[in-house]
């Protein structure tokens, strides 16, 4: 776990950062209310942070209150630093949104008892945030994950200048499937199918669970890769795998079909008209005998 | 050498080993730090005794405070909190006198956490 230090004494900063790191840490050090705002910005944000009260400038109530206005996918833990017999108040601390306080100067041991409770919190939310984010069946991205996370990357697409685009996919006759064999088997197609579009997508993509037997995959185009043939790979793989079903080593193999869209940065469009086309070219996909992969038009 | 009659006035070895675990390099790395910033900590709570602005005599004391306070130094902790009250209260009549009582004690302790330490 990445703990920030925010402390302006130079003596109690290093030793919050020799013991921290003693227990095992990695920890991110500042000395003022700015300078850790800037270290809550970058990629690999800290979880939790450890801040002293009285400081210059921003104080650590003034910072704490910051970041939770801060817009943030996950949860900032906050325990701030009183000193013994100090005129801080531990409720107005507690008002401003920390989790809670350790008095200065600590003893180690309650220092690592108080950062274990804060891991733990922060576990449980990261579980909770997983489960709510994650389709059970196959595991990957619920609707609305997808959704959020793809109009996030829609928004970065823009102010990158790089274009970005969306594969929907639908299973052919998938209530053929569950008729005959039932919805267990039905369920394991699923699961087999979605390991061919995890396996077929790259790093940097993403997989969503759109509906029943709809999936979609967010392609963030590079200059390099074209996502029709991303889908197109995606495809073959599908119809080349046999799928067993029982125990004598029965297999059914089944097919899906795709549209692929692209949304260009120079364009207007948004998640809604990205989702719209590409939806149609799917339909197209669909009724000239499944099995392919089909373009949207441009927008 | 220097020599203490009473050291454990001027700090509480046992305390503040206490503290970091019992791990004596803790103590030592940190007087190094100690050792650098205690100066410019003091002159920054002069500067604002001489000036009467007592917000800053109040944190700066206050941070003393807490650096002093690591080594469980009971005098300097002492003094410190005098200074911190001053500034928190904007009295600062007898401030001065505190304060050369303050850092006549910190560099006392400086010199004897490096006498302790230094010792293997
Ligand atoms: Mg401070």
């Amino acid at each position: 776990m990445n703990i920030l230090i925010v402390e302006d004494d130079p003596v109690s900063r290093r030793l919050l950062e020799v013991t921290l790191r003693k227990f095992g840490y990695d920890v991110v050090v500042t000395s003022n209310g700015n300078e850790a705002l800037e270290a809550l910005q970058g990629p690999s944000v800290p979880s939790l942070v450890i801040s002293d009260w009285m400081m210059p400038g921003m104080d650590g109530l003034e910072l704490c209150r910051n970041i939770r206005v801060m817009k943030k996918s996950s949860y900032t833990y906050f325990i701030i630093l009183t000193a013994k017999g100090g005129k801080e108040d531990v409720i107005k601390g507690l008002d401003a949104g920390a989790d809670d306080f350790l008095t200065k100067p600590f003893n180690s041991e309650e220092l690592k008892y108080r950062v274990k409770i804060g891991e733990r919190i922060i576990n449980l939310e990261q579980r909770i945030l997983k489960l709510a984010t994650t389709d059970s069946l196959t595991g990957v991205l619920n609707r609305r994950a997808f959704m959020e996370r793809m109009s996030e990357e829609i928004q970065r697409a823009k102010r990158e200048k790089s274009p970005i685009s969306l594969i929907l996919m639908d299973i052919d006759h998938f209530k053929k499937v569950n008729d005959t064999y039932g919805h267990q088997i039905g369920d394991l197609v699923l699961q087999r199918v979605t390991d061919q579009l995890i396996d077929r997508s790259r790093a940097y993509d993403f997989v969503g669970r759109y509906g029943g037997e709809e999936f979609v995959i967010c392609v963030l185009s590079m200059e390099d890769i074209n996502p029709f043939s991303i889908a197109e790979r995606m495809r073959k793989n599908i119809e080349a795998q046999t799928i067993v079903i029982d125990k004598n080593n029965q297999t059914i193999r089944i097919t899906a079909s795709f549209g692929v869209g692209t949304c260009r940065p120079e364009s207007e469009d948004g998640l809604d008209d990205l989702i719209k086309r590409t939806d149609k070219a799917l339909y197209e996909a669909k009724n000239s005998g499944r099995n392919r992969v089909c373009l949207a038009r441009k927008e | 050498m220097v020599v203490f009659d009473d050291l454990s006035r001027i700090f509480d070895l046992d305390d503040a080993l206490e503290k970091v675990g019992g791990d004596r390099e803790i103590l030592e790395e940190i007087l190094v730090v100690f050792s650098e910033s205690y100066p410019d900590q003091l002159s920054e709570l002069k500067k604002a005794i001489d000036k009467g602005d007592a917000p800053i005599v109040e944190r700066a004391a206050h941070t003393i405070k807490g650096s002093v306070g690591i080594f469980s130094s009971k005098k300097a902790l002492e003094t410190a909190f005098r200074l911190e009250t001053m500034g928190h209260d904007e009295n600062l009549e007898d401030a001065a006198a505190i304060y050369s009582k303050l850092e006549q004690e910190v560099e006392e302790l400086e010199a004897a956490l490096r006498a302790t330490l230094s010792e293997s």
